[in-house]
Formats: structure tokens, sequence, C-alpha cells
């Protein structure tokens, strides 16, 4: 569905990314695991191209699309991403987040986009909040919306940048249940994440990722479980209680 | 008008204005003079025609310098140098150097080179106040276009929109409200920096002000000016207070500019 190939990313004299290679079947739930300032997100950032990596290939369905020939708001269309801040657009309603991408983008009547838009509300639980404004949702809420917002174009995959790490407690499960729900009903994600539940639960496979690098790549339960290398042991020690 | 006196605050500057006012009477009896009512009544309309003026004066010059003001400000943000750069140098230039001296900068720089202009004098005194309002507002919009955060701007560009949809969608509708407050504010300091304008013979408040005293009435001119003054800021900065409750986005502000000092280092 989506390859990787050879990815580099600098900025500036700081090499970020060092060479990732990896394929996302359809149906896929990959997790990537790393400590802070390993490349995880500037990784999915490349992968709906917000930002252009310096050297290797990004595929999308067999196409390589990080090239000049095509447009990158069309990519990322096809790519939905929901980020670890929410990111909702303050001065709409949480239908409207959902709808605008609909109207603006996809340029679909009123009607009919707002029609989509309660469904998918309705699917992440929050049929009875389509008026309510960010300010006025709580922090899963908030993501909540933000995911619906991020399936409203139909996306082939949809990228996850630590959906849950600025949340508090109480509302991670609410965001993780609806990703599982996501997952089961065969949505292909992939998903930085330090949830390790959600990655032995509802992954497929994981990546470990440190210093620019993919160390592991499997099952969860070989990468979290079993890791080989030396630096993916000590991560993986240190956050499994 | 209503007058509402809410909070200690506005008590305390209410109480003050009148404590002011009945000391300078006192003063003016207690020196064996009356207060020359009938002077005030005819200097009234006089000085209500010259603030006319001064009105005139600060809204051509601040929505002239909101033009200019609001695409400096955008040049600000820009991440290319050639764009950002003399953006900068307007700003800072502004910024870093007295009104005052603006006027007087211009006036000799359109005296040189245009000395038979009509009315160069009125105009000089527009361009000098258009001027200066685009540095300050252009540092208000650059606040606002950068205070909508720029995680909504990536999540806007990772839904597929291109620049300019984002803009008009997401970023302005947000900045543009926030902005209003501080642009308020703007032209208050704006229309008080006005009466520096006095210096060019413009016939604004303070100019018109000062040519009647010279009839030697100061006490009784100058506090009809102050009061005229009075008159036209205080509903303004009512509305400021108004405008930000009503235009409020939760979670969202920009810092406001201090305000600039005026000729001989004390503050308009």
């Amino acid at each position: 569905m989506i390859t990787v190939e050879d990815i580099h990313k600098s900025f500036g004299s700081l090499h970020v990314l060092k060479g990732i290679s990896f394929d996302v079947r359809r149906g896929d739930v990959l997790v990537v695991i790393g400590p802070s300032g390993s490349g995880k997100s500037t990784l999915l950032r490349c992968m709906n191209l917000l930002i252009q990596p310096d050297r290797g290939r990004i595929l999308l369905e067999g196409v390589q699309v990080n090239r000049p020939e095509i447009r990158p708001e069309w990519v990322r269309q096809q790519v939905g991403m929901v980020f670890q801040q929410f990111n909702l657009f303050a001065h709409f309603t949480a239908l409207e987040n959902v709808t605008l991408g609909l109207r603006k983008v996809r340029r679909m009547p009123s009607d009919e986009a707002d029609r989509r838009g309660k469904e998918l509300l309705a699917r992440v639980g929050l049929a009875h909040k389509v008026n309510a404004y960010p300010a006025e949702l709580s922090g899963g809420q908030q993501q909540r919306v933000a995911i619906a917002r991020a399936l409203a174009l139909d996306p082939k995959v949809v990228l996850f940048d630590e959906p849950t790490s600025a949340l508090d407690p109480e509302y991670i499960r609410e965001v993780l249940d609806v990703m599982t729900k996501l997952a089961r009903d065969g949505m292909t994600m992939v998903v930085v994440t330090h949830e390790i539940g959600f990655a032995r639960g509802v992954a497929t496979r994981a990546l470990f990722m440190d210093d620019g690098l993919v160390l592991e790549q499997g099952t969860p339960e070989a990468v979290i479980g079993a890791p080989r290398h030396e630096r993916a042991r000590a991560f993986m020690s240190k956050i499994l209680t | 008008m209503k007058i509402a006196l809410r909070g200690t605050a506005e008590k305390v500057v209410a109480v003050a204005i009148i404590a002011l006012a009945l000391l300078g009477v006192v003063l003016a009896f207690s020196q064996g003079r009356t207060l020359d009512v009938e002077f005030m009544a005819d200097s009234l309309p006089i000085l209500f025609e010259a603030a006319r003026l001064t009105l005139f004066v600060t809204a051509v010059g601040f929505t002239t310098g909101m033009a200019i003001g609001f695409f400096v400000g955008w040049l600000r943000t820009s991440k290319h140098l050639p764009a950002r750069g003399p953006a900068s140098v307007w700003v800072e230039a502004i910024r870093g150097t007295p009104l005052f001296v603006q006027i007087l900068f211009l006036f000799s720089l359109l005296g040189f080179y245009v000395p038979q202009l009509p009315n160069r004098l009125l105009i000089t005194g527009v361009v000098a106040l258009t001027i200066n309002t685009s540095g300050y507002q252009a540092e208000i919009f650059r606040g606002g276009l950068q205070s909508v955060s720029a995680g909504q701007v990536e999540a806007a560009r990772a839904l597929g929109m291109r620049y300019w949809m984002m803009m008009r969608t997401i970023v302005l509708p947000q900045a543009l409200r926030l902005v209003t407050p501080p642009l308020t504010n703007e032209f208050i300091a704006l229309l008080k920096a006005s009466s520096l304008l006095f210096v060019l013979g413009v016939q604004e408040l303070t100019y018109v002000g000062r040519i009647l005293s010279f009839g030697g009435n100061l006490f009784e001119v100058y506090a009809l000016v102050i009061m005229i003054y009075l008159i036209m800021t205080v509903p303004l900065a009512k509305a400021v207070v108004w405008l930000e409750r009503r235009y409020r986005i939760p979670g969202l502000g920009i810092q406001q500019e201090a305000p600039r000092g005026a000729a001989v280092g004390t503050r308009p």
C-alpha cells in the first residue's frame, strides 16, 4: 500500500533519517516505537509529504509520489494524519472541522458533506457534539474529532503521530478504542506511539527506530518481547514494567 | 451616553478626573481669577471643528497605513529572506525613531522635492501618520497571523489544502478576529499621536488649542482640549473591551505593543 525506500532527511547539519526502508500492506497496523529524537515524527511527515525527503522514494500503491510531477496536496488526500496536539481548527465546530476537507478540497455540496460528517462523528462516538467548538471539548473528544476529520477524505492510509501522548490518562482509553475499531474495520494505519498495550493487542507489525535508523522490524511480539539489537533491548526494558 | 463604571480602576480614574477638574477651578479662584466660562463656550465650536480634522487625518492615516501594514506584516511571516528582510527594515526603522522626528523628516523631504504641492503640510502630516502606523500595524498583523497555531496550519496542509485556501479558511478568519482589539488600541494611539502634527501648522485640535491659548486663557483652553480628546478616546477604549469579549477565541491571544514614545521623551 505504502512503501518507504531508503529515506534520508537532514535539517541543516542534523541528519535525522539515515536510510529508512519498509513497506505497509493493505490492512496493516504498523506501530513505530522508539526514543524521542529518533526521527519518528519526521518519518511520518515524509509519508504524506509534509516534509520532502532528501533522498529515497515514497511509493503509494506502487507509484512513486515524491517527485515534482505529483502535487503533494493530492497525496495528502490519500494519506490522512492525526496529530499529537489534535490541531483542530479553533474557530470551527466539530462538524465543520470534519466537513472542511470535503467542502473545500473535494468541493462536495454542503448537505452531503454534513451528512457524511455526522456519520463520521457518530462513528467516533461524538454524534451529540456536532456543534461544539474545540474549546468546549475534552482532549479525548478533540482527538476523536481529529480522527473523524482525517477519515473524512476516505484516505487509504491514516498516520497517527503519538495520538495519545498529550492526553490526560482518563481520555487515553477512548481514543485507543476508536483506533482499535478503525483497525478492526480494516484501515491501514501507521501509528507512532508509546502505548505498548495497543502495540501488542492491535498492531500487526512493529518497527523500532533509534537515531534515524530502523533497528528492529517484525511482529509486535518479536520487536517488543524479543528484540535482538542492544539499543532496542535497552529501550524496551526501560518502558516495560 | 451610558457610562458603565464597573470595577475599582474605572471608579478611581473617574474620581481622579473630577478631582483634578475641581482642583483646577479652586486654583483659578485662589489666584483671584475666575473661570472665563464665556470664552470657553465661544471656543468650543472652534475646537470641535479642529477635532473633526484630527479624526479625519487619523482615519485616513490609519486605513492607508493598514493596507501597507497588513502587507508588510504578512511579508514578515515569510520564510524567504528577500521578503522578510525589507519588511523588517521598514518596521524597525519606524519603531526605532520618534514620530516627531519622522514628521520633521518627512517635512524636509516633501519640502525639498515637491515644495509647490498644494496642501503640502496637511499631506505631510497624513503621510507621516500613515507610515508610522503601518510599522506598528505590521507587527500587529504579524502577531495575529502567527498566533494561529502552526499545528492548525500543518493540519490544513495534511488535509490537502493549498496555501491560499488555507489562508482564507483557517488563518485569516482567526487572525482578523485576533487583531481587532490591538488595532483599535493602535487607532487610539494614532489619534493621540496626531497632536504632534501641530508642528506643521495642521489645524488639528492641539494646534488650534495653542493658537486660542495665545489670547491668555491657557487653562480654559487646555482643559477643553483634554476633555475633547477624552471624548474621542474613552468610547473607543470601551469598544476595545467589548470587542475583546465578543470575538474572543478561547485559548488564543496576542501580545500588545508598548505605547511608543512621542517627541521629547514623553508618552503620547
